[in-house]
């Protein structure tokens, strides 16, 4: 006996992008789910803090995870080519993610933004985050001291 | 924003309030919602959230559990204080994480339900000794560096210079730790911490700058006294230690005991003391950790002994069960429990709380746990080395 039809979710990008999804795919994301709850899924639901760009990155990620028939290590395989992409996309991913409340691309994109953090000296953190070193001259010998310690 | 970032304007900045899993719903968090301030699709790094700043530091902390990798987390928090103040959020404690991280772990004390393996190498020309975690089973690997010491003999006594960097051994610097001194028999021994106890109040020095930081006197205070003696067979048998713990209550061993966890190594000016570099980690038991002197002049203080051999007969020696982690006969190596002589003799007078022995030429295993800290566990076994106490 075949289930009944499945919905279809129109999203709407904040760049007026329309996608078609599976109802039970999009939910992954607990904001649209949501809204889907609460009954505002009649019309195309906008999104508008993810670009459409990003949300069709989304949109690959949750079809995958959403498929019953991958398994642990073909998702693995998955994310490891998923997160392959420009630094400035990964926080894009993460904002996005975070917006949308989707656990799974969450983990994995701050998995990838670790890794490649890890790569990078404290000097150039900061630069890429714009942040403003606020030890003092004796705080910063302190932070050095700790740093030869862990990295002795 | 209390990151230091630069502010920004734009909408693309989530809800602070929104914590990954957990969100609230608001009348602003929904799409339907018309943004005046929509953003362009550029974004930045500084626009990162706290909260999201968070989850990816558990990420690097929870994948860089184990050195030499574990210095990823050490290096997060010097990229400016709020970090830092994330990082230490996020970081337990050796005692609930069976991990150091940063310098001050060395001070703080192991693990309650396991031994925490380190090993100490002898290097006899320069008289210097090294404390290394092990980071495999081996008995012996690459370590990750903890803490040197080395031996200063003077006309009535022997020192041990107790130091987080091997090349600055000068009592003067932000990396000496403590010493132990011998006394010229080398039957009794005290251990000197730099610093006051966890909880015991600051001795004023001679200078009056305060400047919000904390005065404290030349480091020379007394945390512990170990004494060697021979036992009733004298030199036929193994030697008796004592280990009277001043800086821990007899009460941190028992249910719901704590022991005291140093959080910080003062950052004082330059003039009252020299530079103790190194910054506050928050323990887990923020209220608790404040045991130290007062509750051991009340519950009077921890004190332990060597277990006590048996003879084997067969092997006509005096044998401990090491589990395997010492496995070469010397007169240096011990098991320390709790002493009874506290009380009554329990199940916690079983438990090996320290455990020292030969493993190689000039190499030793020293497994510690809770109560000890690694820098009391390192100057307990160079007591062993100099001792003069011997068994035939």
């Amino acid at each position: 006996m075949s289930s009944p039809e499945e919905k279809t979710l129109i999203l709407k990008s904040s760049d007026n992008e329309e996608f078609l999804v599976k109802e039970s795919v999009a939910v992954q994301c607990i904001t649209i789910k949501n809204l889907v709850e609460d009954g505002c899924d009649l019309d195309a639901i906008p999104l508008l803090n993810v670009d459409s760009k990003n949300l069709a990155w989304i949109i690959e990620f949750m079809e995958k995870y959403a498929d019953s028939t991958s398994t642990d290590a073909e998702k693995k395989d998955f994310d490891t080519e998923f997160v392959k992409k420009p630094f400035n996309d990964v926080l894009g991913l993460i904002l996005a993610a975070n917006y949308l409340n989707f656990p799974a691309l969450m983990d994995v994109m701050c998995d990838a933004c670790a890794n490649e953090m890890k790569l990078w000296s404290v000097e150039q953190v900061r630069e890429k985050f714009h942040i403003q070193n606020d030890y003092t001259e004796e705080e910063e010998k302190a932070v050095r001291a700790e740093n030869f310690w862990a990295f002795e | 924003m209390k990151l230091g970032l630069k502010s920004r304007s734009q909408r693309v900045i989530q809800d602070c309030s929104i914590v990954m899993g957990s969100r609230k719903r608001g009348e602003n968090d929904y799409c339907c919602v018309d943004d005046e301030n929509l953003s362009e699709n550029y974004c930045s790094w500084s626009d990162l959230p706290p909260e999201l700043l968070r989850e990816v530091l558990i990420k690097i902390e929870e994948s860089e559990s184990k050195w030499p990798l574990r210095k990823h987390v050490v290096a997060f928090a010097g990229v400016c204080k709020s970090w830092r103040e994330l990082t230490m959020e996020v970081v337990r404690i050796p005692e609930f994480s069976g991990e150091f991280t940063f310098p001050i772990s060395v001070k703080q004390p192991g693990p309650r339900e396991s031994l925490l393996q380190c090993f100490i190498k002898r290097n006899p020309s320069t008289q210097t000794y090294y404390l290394n975690q092990s980071l495999t089973r081996a008995l012996r690997d690459n370590g990750k560096f903890l803490l040197a010491a080395r031996k200063c003999r003077r006309p009535t006594c022997t020192d041990y210079i107790i130091s987080l960097c091997a090349d600055d051994m000068s009592k003067g610097s932000g990396n000496y730790i403590g010493k132990l001194r011998s006394n010229f028999l080398g039957t009794k021994f005290v251990v000197y911490d730099a610093l006051p106890p966890a909880g015991a109040k600051m001795v004023k020095s001679n200078s009056t700058r305060t400047g919000g930081t904390a005065q404290v006197s030349a480091g020379n205070h007394p945390v512990a006294h170990i004494s060697y003696e021979l036992n009733a067979l004298g030199a036929r048998g193994p030697r008796r230690m004592q280990c009277v713990m001043d800086a821990i209550p007899a009460s941190a061993i028992k249910p719901g005991g704590v022991a005291p966890t140093q959080i910080n190594f003062p950052i004082s000016s330059a003039e009252s003391f020299p530079v103790i570099p190194f910054f506050r980690t928050k323990s887990s038991h923020s209220d608790k950790t404040l045991s130290g002197p007062l509750d051991c002049q009340r519950d009077g203080s921890l004190v332990l002994g060597n277990k006590a051999p048996a003879w084997h007969e067969h092997l006509q020696c005096w044998c401990l069960n090491f589990h395997g982690r010492v496995t070469l006969a010397s007169v240096k190596n011990f098991q320390l429990v709790v002493s009874p002589e506290n009380g009554q003799a329990g199940p916690e007078h079983e438990k090996v709380i320290l455990q020292f022995g030969k493993v190689g030429k000039d190499v030793y295993t020293m497994d510690y746990s809770y109560p000890l800290s690694a820098f009391q566990a390192f100057a307990i076994c160079l007591s062993s080395f100099d001792t003069k106490i011997a068994c035939e």
